[in-house]
């Protein structure tokens, strides 16, 4: 009997698909990622397949590609598998019904996720599969670990019997991220379960030049109907052949399934019909409402297994709830809904069926929801289309639901965990998990939440514990044991709304038991003594600081943890941490051990428990999420976001389309580095550096004439503006420190030092609460000065840090390496900007909910920005630019026929610097006061159009995944155009969103995910693409290293009227080294050759001068090694395996011998 | 005739490959094997290094993992990657399997605290010796020199009770008494002296005001500060003395004999001219000795040490303040 282990549902499937195949072909996406990844580090361990070899990984360009891959692997005899979630399996899903038709048997498994439609969501839903559900798969669906592992192994059982290929799927992020004990398959049963003749079959039919035949004929109307039809039987007898092998399957592990599950009173008069992980939620309410209830648990929904449906049902039933966890706008009913109705209908059961909606974006599931359906059942004439979970107060659809009604297993210990990303809670809370799951006759679960900001961002950690198993499939309501983890987080949200009479809360504080409740908010204390909590308390920072751990305080924070959860005896528990910690940091060297040893002895030393006395100590009440002066729907909207309570606002409060407003960054003051940057205005210089590097757009600064000044606050610097013609005016420089996330860019590039303090810049990093009083009273009159300079025509890096910034407080890693491009192009262009966003880093810290970066200058211009997808984004930003010449065309006719006096001027008018787009504008705005008294339609049209007049400048926006894999050929159309399009490459060489996978811009010897060993071919080589077309303005930039180099080509792209394309170097925490020092590396890949700076401008072309101009040097100034070994990606190589790093700088400084020589001959430099 | 031993170890000749990236290497170090290196001493493991390295990256595959839904992590399992410390070991393992002359291992280090555990791998590794390269650049006016050659002892001491295979020191010239201090390294448990280190000084680029390491290979002429002091120790001291630095002809090689250098170590001339100008230094010394007279080179070793030369106030202050005297001024 193998042993119990803990694990969640992907790496559940990915054991299994490992196991059993040959070829794993995918591409990474949410949620499903991990599988693919984890299969391919075991091929690297050299980990086998049952068949004794280690199954081949490779990462596609695209899903598209990875299904078309698995098709010609499987036509060619090979047992193939994917992963794939969302869009993902969409793309697929030509290739899906290629594989159908032609009966390859295979197991797609997917991580179910949410299609993107009015915005994008990473979470779980059914709408992906559902998308598929026609294209001759079989579909199977798992609700947890346990089942997903064993699923993976009978789908894929089934599939080679029948050769009908299936889709195996299970919620993503609910199943597939959720942690739970589950009963590991040896390889015994899953040799035992495969046929060996069914895999030699599979060969057999492989196309082969030795027994050839054709597939993929081109058919007429006089045969491919017949064809469709012909493997009928085939599908007609697969749910026997499922249910065949669920019973061959209990015989070896005992466990059992069946296509459609009943639980439920014998004699139940309701049923909801359900499928994945929902339905245990279900059938624990069922359990616990103990009435004449029941579900249908579907888990084989493809071939609809019709008879085994009816066999479930009870005679007894007399209504039933059909829960769909997708959308069909404008359907009859959601599908599952549609295929209980037909059954019954052509069963002749007279049933009332109901369907509803639920758990849209991984909304929860709960079983307070469970018994609103049950409840409505019971009515006379329930909905019969409902919704659960929301409010619906726009159609009325939504039931209601009894927020109090809770089952929590009362002999389950519920711990809810709040940790800031960079702490650690979540991986010590996953080893706790794996601790226990340990322990005999312990059943354990983790589910983890994470907000969407790359830096700063909260964590919540969901554990159950206890003695039955556990099916509760949703977020812990109500939890006996609540660790906040950062004293902050109880000034901005309610760590206890969770906290069930009696429970522990442990807090981890800078303050001791005597001193705590005075500094606690007001609304913590009264939760606290009304429900009468046992509060705990260490300063798990100090103690993880003292034992060398820096700021991971996990250990600290899981030795209270165990020593007060007392699910262990604590000498048992303390000793399991100890032994834990040997397992995972033994790797590290004993140094480390023993640091985290001496933690978990210091932290229980420390751990103290504070009274609380009848009468509580006067407390200030809980800070404002938002500013008063923020506008209704920031405050309406964004704060309940903010608030963690999102899920309370009703379906009106959202918009219709997806459309939200900008300029909302600024009202969430995250509060995220305990250090901030001082200004010394004696010393500065006032060159803007620190300005545009600054990768958050925390630095403003402003001409200011003299009298402007004289209602300044104390002490707020204004120094004289240095230069010519600067008499009378002051150069204000301002930090908006509670967005600062004290990367410490700007103090790394400030050119200025003292000349009487060592080290010391002009501007410096400093502790921040000192500060900040100050220095918002400083910002609060800064923004209030009125600017005074002059709009100047060329953007000199002197003159842009003048410029409105119309991008702000991304929620991107500290010190990111793209948002400064975004920053620099609102300025130079933000006014008249249109964006086109690709999916990834850019879209998320660009896009993500509750707040935004993009921002409008004191005109309210700004870019307006959208996202599509991930792989479509050129051709969308190329619709943008067809739109817009249109839009002009059309008002270029209207203004000659309706303005003829004035249409030319403004046809005509040049808009290449800024001060002819200001006179545009001003013409424009003198048509439109003379198109208000007009009322004809063509005076109407006209002021639709007309704004048109003032040039779009159109950017096409995305990271190297999308611009080299999945987005290349869409990137190549759009640059054959010979249109105006801006195409702008943040160039991470990795893809960093997803978690660090190769793309194909991922340079020859860096490691990453499928490229563990080290990328073993040359990074695509873009620019020269670019180049070789001949009309592209192409431009290399590393902000960093040359800025104004980068800001001259920023300003020809955008100039040029043709398809340009920036290709900008962007360091990223994905490659391993601390991000102030990446003003280095961006010049060290510059010094180097990797990353030459280059600008080909076909207008050159016309002066008999060539196109290209190598703004670096033809030959490197460093060796290669100085610049790559710097970087994780690169060194963990030369430290693991130096020949094969050796071999790999070899054939990398050879390649950037070979790209500089032709890059030198190209600008007529070289032979 | 060329045969000696060196840390009780016999060599078929004096002469030593010195730790360079051809020693880091299976196919170059049989080719120095083959060109007639008696001993190689492999490239050194650097206490600092291993423990820089191995923070940055146990540092950067844990950064920012479990902080965000879409990416768990963003480098592949740890767990596929090991530290070249280990690395090391394992090259050890392979160079000797793959030689049959000694194989000497080399530590850098200057604390004691750690290394003895990694000593007791290099020993189990199979490495026949350990040269231990403390390396100390005494800029902390806290510090004084005595502190300073205390914590070299101790780490001597930490090794050499560690261990059962000799340890040899590889030494800088800058202590104020040199003399003593190679006693105590004997009494601390050193079976030998390596002299000297060369240490990497940093130059400045007058543009960028940043700092550049450079260390070119050595010459001739850097032979005498170490020559001078094997010529002083040898006499006082039993312990074996290696002589390392600027040998580049067969002169040289036979300047450091003379002066009682156990084995001569090379590496500039192997890296410029490659392995086979060891060849080219075992047969030269072979022939000069054939051709003067000496039967071995026990015979030559020492003959030109402090107590044997002529005139030994040469290699003491007195000599210097001839040296100054003389200079036409």
């Amino acid at each position: 009997m193998s042993s119990p282990v803990c694990t969640d549902a992907n790496e559940a499937v990915a054991d299994v698909a490992f196991r059993l195949n040959e070829l794993c072909a995918l591409y990474p996406i949410t949620p499903s990622s991990p599988m693919g990844e984890l299969c391919d580090e075991w091929g690297q361990a050299g980990q086998k397949n049952i068949w004794g070899s280690i199954p081949q990984v490779v990462e596609m360009q695209s899903e598209g590609g990875a299904a078309a891959t698995l098709h010609g692997a499987l036509q060619t005899g090979t047992l193939a598998t994917t992963f794939t979630s969302s869009q993902g399996l969409l793309l697929m899903l030509p290739s899906l019904f290629k594989i159908a038709g032609e009966l390859c048997p295979c197991v797609i498994h997917v991580a179910a996720r949410a299609v993107a439609t009015h915005a994008l969501s990473i979470f779980g839903d059914h709408s992906d599969v559902m998308a598929v559900r026609s294209s001759g798969f079989a579909m199977l669906a798992s609700a947890s670990a346990q089942e997903a592992h064993d699923f993976a192994l009978i789908s894929h059982a089934v599939s080679l019997k029948t050769r009908i290929p299936f889709l195996h799927f299970f919620d993503g992020f609910r199943s597939s991220h959720e942690l739970l004990d589950y009963t590991r398959l040896p390889d015994d049963t899953l040799s035992a379960l495969i046929s060996l003749d069914e895999v030699l079959a599979h060969r057999e039919r492989a196309l082969n030049p030795n027994a050839p035949v054709i597939r993929g004929t081109s058919q007429n109307p006089d045969v491919f109907f017949q064809g469709r039809e012909a493997a009928n039987p085939l599908y007609r007898d697969l749910p026997a052949a499922v249910q065949t092998a669920f019973k061959a399957f209990e015989s070896h592990t005992g466990r059992h399934y069946d296509l459609v599950s009943y639980h439920g009173h014998p004699e139940a008069e309701r049923v909801i019909v359900i499928m994945a992980s929902a339905a245990d939620t279900v059938k624990e309410t069922v359990i616990a409402l103990n009435e004449k209830i029941g579900v249908l648990q579907i888990r084989l929904y493809r071939p609809w297994p019709a008879d085994a449906f009816l066999k479930a049902l009870p005679e007894s039933v007399k209504s039933i709830a059909v829960l769909d966890r997708t959308k069909e706008s404008g359907s009859f009913g959601e599908p599952l809904y549609l295929d209980v109705a037909a059954t019954l209908q052509q069963s002749g059961r007279t049933c009332t069926v109901i369907g509803g909606r639920y758990g849209l974006g991984s909304k929860e599931f709960t079983p307070a929801m469970v018994r609103a359906v049950y409840n409505e059942l019971q009515q006379e004439q329930p909905r019969a289309r409902f919704t659960l979970g929301i409010e619906d107060d726009v159609s009325g659809l939504s039931l209601k639901v009894d927020a109090d009604f809770h089952i929590e297993d009362p002999d389950c210990t519920r711990a809810v965990f709040y940790g800031l990303g960079a702490d650690g809670t979540v991986g010590a809370n996953k080893n706790s998990i794996k601790i226990l799951s340990k322990v005999p006759d312990l059943h354990v679960q983790g589910y983890f939440v994470y907000d969407s900001n790359k830096s700063g961002s909260r964590t919540v950690s969901h554990l159950r514990f206890g003695p039955n198993p556990i099916q509760a499939h949703y977020l812990i309501e109500s939890a006996n044991f609540i660790a906040c983890h950062s004293f902050s987080f109880t000034k901005q949200i309610d760590v206890l709304a969770k906290a069930a009479p009696g429970a522990v809360f442990l807090l981890n504080a800078p303050h001791s038991a005597d001193t705590l409740l005075k500094h606690l908010p007001a609304e913590i204390l009264s939760r606290i003594q009304e429900l009468n909590l046992k509060v705990f308390v260490i300063d798990a920072t100090k103690v993880a600081r003292e034992c060398g751990l820096g700021g991971r305080i996990n250990t600290v924070m899981q030795a209270c943890f165990f020593k007060l959860n007392g699910i262990l005896p604590e000498t048992k528990a303390l000793q399991a941490i100890r032994d834990a910690i040997q397992e995972s940091y033994g790797r590290k060297g004993q140094r480390v051990v023993e640091q985290n040893l001496k933690a978990v002895d210091v932290a229980v030393t420390r751990l103290e428990e504070v009274s609380i006395p009848e009468a509580l100590p006067d407390s200030a009440t809980r800070p404002r999420t938002i500013s008063e002066d923020a506008p209704e729907f920031v405050k309406q909207v964004t704060a309940k976001l903010l608030q963690d309570r999102g899920d309370l606002l009703p379906v009106s409060a959202l918009p219709i389309d997806g459309t939200w407003p900008v300029n909302t960054a600024k009202w969430n003051k995250r509060d995220l580095s305990p250090v901030a940057p001082v200004w010394e205005p004696d010393f500065c210089i006032q060159c803007g550096h620190c300005v545009v590097i600054c990768p958050h757009g925390v630095i403003e600064v402003k001409q200011a004439a003299t009298h402007d000044l004289n209602s300044a606050p104390p002490r707020f610097p204004a120094p004289e503006l240095r230069g010519r013609g600067a008499e009378n005016r002051h150069y204000l420089l301002q930090l908006d420190l509670p967005n600062c996330t004290g990367c410490g860019l700007c103090v790394e590039i400030c050119p200025a030092r003292s000349k009487t303090r060592a080290n010391l810049k002009a501007l410096h990093l400093e502790e921040k609460a000192p500060m900040l009083e100050r220095e918002q009273i400083h910002l609060d009159f800064f923004k209030q000065v009125p600017a005074q300079q002059e709009q100047t025509q060329t953007r000199t890096l002197r003159g842009v840090q003048f410029l409105p910034q119309r991008f702000e407080f991304p929620g991107a890693c500290s010190g990111c390496g793209e948002t400064g491009y975004l920053k620099l192009l609102s300025q130079l262009f933000g006014d008249r900007m249109l964006i086109a966003n690709a999916t990834g880093c850019s879209s998320i810290y660009g896009g993500n909910l509750p707040t935004t970066p993009w921002s409008t200058d004191a005109e309210g211009r700004g870019p307006a920005w959208a996202n599509s997808l991930f792989e479509d984004n050129a051709e969308f930003g190329y619709g943008f630019r067809i739109s817009a010449d249109l839009k002009r065309q059309q008002a270029e006719v209207l203004l000659a026929e309706l303005f003829p006096d004035q249409a030319a001027a403004i046809i005509q008018a040049p808009l290449d610097v800024p001060s002819e787009i200001e006179a545009q504008r001003k013409r424009i705005a003198q048509i439109k006061t003379q198109l208000d008294s007009r009322q004809d339609q063509k005076s109407q049209q006209l002021l639709s159009v007309l704004d048109c007049m003032v040039h779009r400048s159109v950017w096409i926006i995305g990271g190297d995944g999308w611009a080299c894999d999945i987005g290349f050929g869409g990137l190549d159309h759009v640059l054959c155009s010979g249109r105006n399009v801006n195409v702008l490459v943040l160039d991470t060489e990795v893809y960093s969103n997803t978690g660090g996978q190769a793309s194909k811009s991922t340079p020859l010897g860096a490691i990453a995910k499928f490229a563990a060993g080290g990328k073993m071919t040359g990074k695509t080589d873009l620019a020269l693409h670019g180049m070789l077309k001949g009309n592209v303005y192409v431009g290399t930039v590393a902000l960093g290293a040359k800025i104004p180099q980068t800001l001259k080509v920023l300003q020809e792209a955008e100039s040029w009227d043709g398809p340009s394309l920036v290709i900008a170097h962007s360091p990223c925490i994905a490659h391993g080294y601390p991000m102030q020092r990446s003003l280095d590396q961006q010049k060290n890949a510059v010094l180097s050759g990797h990353w030459p700076l280059l600008r080909y401008d076909p207008r050159l072309k016309e002066k008999g001068t060539p196109a290209l101009i190598m703004d670096s040097g033809g030959t490197p100034d460093i060796a290669l090694k100085e610049y790559m070994y710097e970087e994780l990606r690169f060194k963990l190589l030369e430290l693991t395996d130096p020949e094969t790093a050796a071999d790999l700088l070899k054939q990398a400084e050879a390649g950037i011998k070979e790209r500089l020589e032709l890059f030198k001959m190209l600008s007529g430099g070289g032979e | 005739m060329l045969s000696t031993t060196y840390l009780s170890l016999s060599l078929s000749s004096p002469l030593v490959a010195s730790a360079s990236p051809l020693t880091g290497k299976l196919d170059t170090l049989r080719q120095l094997e083959d060109a007639g290196a008696a001993a190689v001493v492999l490239p050194s493991v650097f206490e600092e290094q291993l423990q820089q390295e191995t923070s940055f990256m146990d540092h950067f595959l844990d950064a920012n993992t479990e902080s965000l839904s879409e990416a768990q992590n963003f480098f592949p399992d740890p767990t596929l990657y090991e530290h070249k410390s280990d690395l090391a070991l394992e090259k050890i393992s392979a160079a000797k399997a793959s030689l049959s002359i000694p194989v000497i291992a080399s530590l850098n280090g200057s604390t004691p605290e750690g290394w003895s555990a990694f000593a007791k791998h290099i020993a189990r590794a199979g490495a026949d010796a350990i040269e231990l390269n403390l390396y100390d650049i005494a800029a902390d006016p806290s510090v004084s020199s005595s502190e300073l050659e205390e914590r070299q002892l101790n780490t001597v001491k930490e090794i050499c009770n560690a261990i059962h295979i000799p340890v040899t020191v590889k030494i800088g010239p800058h202590y104020s008494a040199l003399a003593n201090m190679a006693q105590r390294f004997e009494q601390a448990g050193a079976a030998g002296l390596v002299m000297f280190n060369r240490f990497y000084q940093p130059d400045f680029h007058i543009e960028s005001r940043t700092t550049s390491r450079k260390l070119g290979l050595s010459s001739s002429r850097e032979m005498l500060l170490p020559m001078s002091w094997i010529a002083i120790l040898r006499g006082q001291r039993t312990l074996d003395l290696a002589a390392t630095t600027g040998v580049h002809e067969v002169d040289d090689v036979i300047k450091y004999l003379m002066a009682g250098a156990n084995v001569v170590c090379s590496t500039s001339a192997l890296l410029s001219h490659g392995p086979e100008k060891l060849t080219e230094f075992k047969q030269g010394l072979a022939h000069w000795l054939d051709e003067n007279g000496y039967n071995d080179v026990d015979e030559l070793r020492g003959c030109m040490r402090r107590e044997f030369v002529d005139n030994p106030e040469l290699f003491e202050r007195a000599n210097y303040i001839k040296l100054l005297s003389s200079y036409p001024g």
